[in-house]
């Protein structure tokens, strides 16, 4: 018995958007750097890959990849700006760059203006093109490849640099931490993770438009993550799960779905501030009694400080 | 000539809204440091509020107490019921809350009232008159009225009274202020209380102007008064005002100028940061205020 289809678009959407907020965990949960506007580098990579492909005919991989680029390249000057501000400053800075790049892409006929951008081609493999379940494994396929970038840099020295910068700044570049650098490659980073799931999305729907990047989308993205923990890769899947498919389970209050993620990023931050997944967070710990009470947990407390 | 005189009012009289909305802004970060975005929502629930009440009873003064009444108490509650317990987080934190709830509260209205635009029709001074040569309706001339009058009076109650004084204290150096016996949380209140009921007012004179209000009217505007308080210097109450005119100006004259290079909204997100990254004390400010 075949899967239905709905089914099939909803699991490619959580791993969209399971990108983008693994993406804005990087930026935000690891290195500290707010980034409100994620959706904008989203849309700088839809747009990329959208016109590489749809207008200039060419493979849809090589879109991909240059919408990663781009996006990398945007967030790194986002990066730059971000030596200069902090916190709120910083906040409202990537709030005003969401709604510029939104204009942008409205008022220029290259990003389609206000039509968009149609007849975005479907990647394919071998000439079978991609759609439906192929389309699902390619989505998550491109996920597992970006977690496990995720993970290798979480155990590494730039994952360290990363939380040292969060922590305390001064005490970073005290011990040798180049903050100006991690804090470039910080936002670089989870804005090519921005950019592919932009790219993603264009290509999963064939049709962009620059209504498709508005800031409450950014909004979204950060109660995902918010809400699987900012500090958790797997929290970050789970925070897509749950933004993706709740609305959808709860059909009759679509119209409130807005609200939803408002009220799901108060409720967050008043009675789980780390997250439903984040290092000490509730349902964290639940889970870890759970698995050992079945055998499951690895012994001693290693598992401190592996977020994943 | 006339068509300067027109793009100026209409500058001027948009300026003025934006002003409204941004002292209130500006009072709330000066003292707690919070970007306050939910103050976008306050304004529309005032704007609704008025429009209510005008409904019913067909009087504009009533229709402009009721808002800043009901815009007054729910800033009032905002900062009860969600800022007070944040103050001790990362500023970003309450700052997330701030859109949250803006974003609630825009939803709710549109739930209550219709996503759609309703029209809101006052009557009260709307005719044209001839300014030198130019057809100017007055309905502009009032609002820029208002508003100044309105900036005067808080400018003054924050300077001139005793409450005013102890709220730039505290907005200077909270513990000090405290040991030397002001009461911060009154402060706080009076200034979300005085902040709020001048977004009401904003609300009805948005409707009034427009003659429409809208559910999504505070979308851009919650951004954009961010963009005025950093054009004034943080905290200030005449930079605000005069930040939100100089505002309203640039984008009737460059939209008026270069129609098809970017659309209106865009400029004030250019301004704010370009001044973040330059002159982030606002252009009237001191290095020392940032």
């Amino acid at each position: 018995m075949p899967i239905p289809e709905y089914y099939i678009t909803l699991a490619t959407l959580v791993g969209i958007y399971g990108i983008a907020a693994l993406g804005l965990n990087i930026t935000m949960g690891w290195a500290g750097q707010v980034n409100l506007g994620q959706a904008g580098f989203l849309g700088i990579g839809a747009m990329t890959s959208a016109i590489l492909t749809a207008k200039l005919g060419l493979p849809v991989g090589l879109g991909i990849a240059a919408a990663a680029l781009a996006a990398l390249v945007v967030g790194a000057v986002m990066g730059l700006v971000s030596i200069r501000l902090r916190e709120d400053f910083l906040a409202i800075t990537t709030i005003a760059f969401n709604f510029l790049v939104v204009y942008i892409f409205e008022y220029y006929d290259v990003f389609g203006g206000s039509y968009g951008i149609s007849n975005i081609p479907r990647p394919s493999i071998g000439g079978h093109e991609l759609r439906g379940p192929s389309y699902m494994f390619l989505t998550w396929g491109i996920l597992a490849l970006l977690v496990l970038l995720a993970l290798r840099i979480q155990r590494s020295w730039m994952g360290l640099a990363f939380n040292l910068v969060r922590e305390d700044e001064n005490l970073a570049s005290a011990v040798g931490v180049d903050v100006r650098r991690m804090k470039v490659l910080a936002f670089a980073v989870g804005a090519m993770y921005g950019g592919v799931a932009g790219a993603l999305s264009a290509h999963f729907k064939g049709y962009i438009v620059f209504s498709d990047f508005e800031f409450p989308y950014s909004i979204a993205i950060l109660t995902m993550s918010i809400l699987g923990g900012l500090d958790s890769i797997a929290g970050a899947i789970l925070g897509s799960f749950i933004v993706v498919v709740s609305p959808e389970v709860f059909r009759p209050l679509m119209q409130y779905r807005r609200v939803m993620y408002g009220v799901l990023i108060v409720v967050v931050v008043f009675f789980a501030p780390r997250g439903l997944l984040g290092k000490n967070a509730v349902a964290r710990r639940l889970l870890e009694r759970m698995m050992a009470g079945y055998g499951l947990a690895p012994k001693g407390k290693k598992k401190e400080g592996e977020g994943g | 000539m006339a068509e300067i005189i027109l793009q100026v009012v209409d500058g001027l009289a948009i300026g003025s809204i934006y002003a409204g909305i941004a002292l209130g802004l500006t009072l709330v970060y000066g003292l707690l440091r919070i970007l306050h975005i939910a103050h976008a929502g306050v304004y529309v629930v005032g704007a609704y509020t008025a429009y209510m009440v005008y409904s019913a009873t067909g009087s504009p003064l009533a229709s402009m107490a009721a808002a800043m009444a009901s815009s007054a108490l729910l800033g009032f509650l905002i900062n009860r019921l969600f800022y007070k317990p944040l103050l001790d987080q990362p500023r970003y934190v309450p700052l997330m809350v701030s859109i949250a709830l803006f974003i609630v509260m825009e939803e709710l209205v549109a739930n209550v009232f219709g996503h759609y635009p309703k029209g809101f029709h006052v009557e009260f001074l709307s005719r044209d008159i001839s300014l030198a040569g130019a057809t100017v309706n007055t309905r502009k001339i009032v609002v820029f009225v208002i508003v100044l009058a309105a900036t005067l009076l808080t400018w003054a109650l924050t300077t001139k009274t005793r409450l005013g004084v102890a709220s730039q204290a505290a907005a200077q150096d909270a513990e000090t202020a405290m040991t030397l016996g002001v009461r911060i949380p009154l402060i706080i209140d009076f200034n979300f209380l005085l902040g709020s009921a001048l977004a009401g007012l904003a609300g009805f004179l948005y409707g009034y102007y427009y003659g429409v209000i809208s559910p999504f009217m505070g979308g851009v505007v919650a951004y954009k008064g961010l963009v005025v308080i950093v054009l004034g210097g943080f905290g200030s109450v005449m930079g605000a005002y005069l930040g939100g005119i100089i505002l309203g100006l640039v984008e009737q004259v460059m939209t008026a100028l270069y129609p098809h290079v970017l659309p209106r909204e865009a400029y004030a997100f250019i301004a704010l940061i370009a001044l973040l990254l330059f002159r982030p004390y606002g252009i009237f400010g001191r290095r020392e205020m940032a």
